[in-house]
């Protein structure tokens, strides 16, 4: 059984018609691509799969590990092991990122049914995923995102991504915006958490990623619809003619 | 009966109980008051707060009963306790010199070196029932030098009988050359009782920092049913500094005024005011500095969460006087509206009669940060969980300037801002 499935996902942000009928299927151990020319709606469907409440369906269908994903609080989608790394990560001056980290890291165990980890416990296992991610102990201390570089921000969300061990990681243009050290520990933290029984769902604009991972199927979107499904294959077509070539 | 029959009539019952030195200026007070009468919402200054509920209502006069003795409670600290005015007097070694004492019925009662300070600025009505009917209240003095290492609680509780009394009170703190001190003022009453019943609390807290004089001054309210009108006045000498933590929490209809004047050279004072409003409560927090030489420095930092159907309101003020020159003061101010129905307003105002000063002002008023709420919600936490993290965040900006063992205190005694959180 596919651990994903979207039928016909229409979407509205605001007045805006974005997603015009999407169709896919994700299985777990798999690694998607969604590439596309900006203003196709890729982000649009990133948002929509968590419950981002400026999303608006107006029809289709989306399964998730058997349960209907659209009657579920985002929250609730984030219990069910469903991530997303935002593109661009909010700031909140106020709320402690190790605070934030430890609720959400204590939430999961909460659900899963595993004893809550107590600080120094916590703060042991961050230490070690920290060095994975090149983020300094420093970044804990401060409030989430405020005041971090989109490099910084970028770490942060994978950090997050490697703390919570979500079954299905959507990540938005994680690897934009990051020096060659970023890009490296983001290929490193994909291809450790590419396991059997997690799938992920890449958006990005840079091929150059694909060729460190491992990726099974590559979905091209244009205007609201996934236009084009195939192989590494068709980001060689990409290279060569750009997305005109698959213009919906 | 009308009120004015009222308020005599408790004059007359009560004058023979008053001290003889101090009859003179009530009296005066008294016929001011039924001269001019108390303020209406026509008034500018009560433009915001309908001050009608307090005005219509025939309080009685509260005459505090003898000092009682209590037990110590808090090792950690010097405390004044009140119950319903009445003074509960601990035994504990204060250092030398310093005077932390009730006081009852005339300044004549008070040490002479706070008596200089008795006086209060303003002839608002309030402000003249408060001088008119005065029971008394709590002074301190720490000599020049002295240092306190522990906080004072001026502890006032009180009890709720559904009497409509009425508790003018007078705290007066004085502070000598480069004496340094935490107070914490706080005024409890229970949640309980309605409208009819709330009674009427009007405090006046007067200041009074010699040069170099340092104080960090904790103001608390956890009113619940209760009309509360707490006015503090302060002077500060050169190089004096002063730190205002005001706190409140659940006030059917409560007014906060400040003001503060810098009388000597490099005198800073800071004022913090946070509070937390719900249901149909109503708090206006008002301030006033007056930079009276040059160099000088305030500011003012206010920030309001208001929810339910409450109204709070901010309305602060600077003024800078001729030839005060490099005056620094500031502004900042914010409202955070928890419902549809909520209400803040700010008012920032700026008067300048120096031409070489920096001044600055911000404000803003808004609901929580929805992409905020959501980003926490995708990362597994609760909606209310995530509001309640964006409220204490509003919040932190004024608790996290808390000095530590003020901070401590209201640990002990089970404070807490936010009383949903």
């Amino acid at each position: 059984m596919n651990m994903l499935e979207i039928r016909g996902l229409e979407v509205s942000i605001g007045d805006t018609q974005i997603l015009r009928g999407v169709d896919l299927s994700v299985s777990a151990g798999e690694i998607h691509v969604i590439m596309g020319p900006n203003g196709s709606g890729k982000s649009t469907l990133a948002k929509v799969l968590v419950g981002h409440p400026d999303c608006e369906v107006s029809s289709g269908e989306v399964d998730y590990a058997g349960r209907s994903l659209l009657e579920m609080d985002a929250e609730e989608r984030a219990l069910e092991g469903v991530f997303l790394a935002f593109q661009n990560p909010v700031e909140i001056p106020g709320v402690g990122n190790a605070y934030l980290l430890k609720a959400a890291v204590n939430a999961m165990r909460r659900h899963r049914g595993e004893t809550e980890l107590d600080a120094f416990d916590f703060l042991s296992m961050v230490r070690e995923q920290l060095q994975q991610v090149g983020m300094s102990e420093d970044m804990l201390k401060r409030s989430v995102n405020a005041g971090f570089s989109g490099g910084e921000k970028k770490r942060n969300e994978l950090l997050q991504l490697a703390l919570l061990k979500p079954r299905l990681a959507i990540l938005d243009e994680l690897d934009s915006g990051l020096d060659i050290d970023g890009m490296k520990a983001v290929c490193t933290q994909i291809s450790s958490m590419h396991t059997p029984d997690r799938a992920m769902l890449l958006v990005t604009h840079y091929p150059r990623m694909l060729e460190h991972l491992r990726v099974d199927h590559v979905h091209i979107m244009s205007g609201g619809r996934l236009v084009q499904s195939g192989g590494l294959e068709l980001v060689g077509h990409l290279e060569q003619g750009g997305y005109e070539t698959f213009s919906a | 009966m009308h009120l004015a029959d009222h308020y005599e009539a408790h004059f007359r019952a009560l004058s023979p109980k008053w001290e003889q030195g101090f009859l003179e200026q009530r009296r005066q007070a008294l016929q001011a008051l039924l001269r001019d009468g108390l303020p209406s919402r026509k008034q500018e200054e009560w433009r915001f707060t309908d001050p009608s509920p307090i005005v219509n209502c025939a309080f009685n006069p509260v005459v505090p009963g003898p000092t009682r003795t209590a037990t110590a409670q808090d090792a950690q600290a010097y405390v004044l306790m009140f119950v319903d005015g009445t003074p509960c007097v601990t035994q504990q070694s204060l250092p030398e010199g310093v005077i932390l004492q009730a006081w009852r019925d005339s300044p004549e009662a008070l040490p002479d070196s706070v008596r200089g300070c008795f006086d209060v600025a303003g002839d608002d009505g309030f402000m003249l029932m408060n001088t008119a009917f005065l029971a008394g209240g709590a002074c301190l003095y720490v000599p020049p030098g002295c240092k306190l290492a522990a906080p004072i609680h001026l502890n006032y509780q009180f009890t709720s009988d559904a009497s409509s009394r009425a508790y003018h009170l007078r705290n007066i703190l004085v502070l000598g050359e480069g004496a340094e001190a935490e107070v914490v003022e706080h005024y409890h009453y229970p949640g309980q009782g309605t409208d009819m019943t709330a009674d009427l609390c009007n405090v006046v807290t007067r200041v009074a920092l010699a040069p170099a004089a340092r104080l960090e001054h904790c103001q608390l309210t956890a009113c619940g049913r209760v009309s509360a009108l707490l006015s503090l006045q302060a002077e500060q000498q050169a190089d004096s500094c002063y730190h205002v933590h005001a706190l409140g929490a659940g006030t059917t209809l409560g007014r906060q005024a400040f003001r503060v004047r810098l009388c000597g050279a490099a005198a800073a004072v800071e004022l913090d005011c946070l509070y937390h409003l719900n249901s149909d409560e109503h708090l206006e927090c008002r301030m006033l500095v007056e930079h009276a030489v040059p160099n000088t420095r305030s500011l003012q930092l206010f920030r309001g969460m208001v929810g339910g159907r409450a109204h709070g309101v901010f309305n602060g003020r600077v003024r800078i006087q001729q030839g005060a020159q490099d005056t620094d003061a500031r502004q900042d101010s914010a409202g955070l509206l928890l419902s549809e129905q909520a209400r803040v307003d700010i008012c920032p105002m700026l008067e300048i009669y120096a031409d070489a000063v920096r001044c600055s002002h911000g404000a803003t008023v808004g609901h929580l940060d929805e992409d905020a709420v959501f980003y926490m919600r995708s990362r597994l936490l609760s909606r209310s969980e995530a509001e309640a993290l964006l409220r204490r965040a509003f919040a932190l900006t004024v608790l996290e300037r808390l000095p530590v063992a003020s901070r401590a205190l209201l640990h002990r005694i089970g404070w807490e801002v936010q009383h949903d959180h």
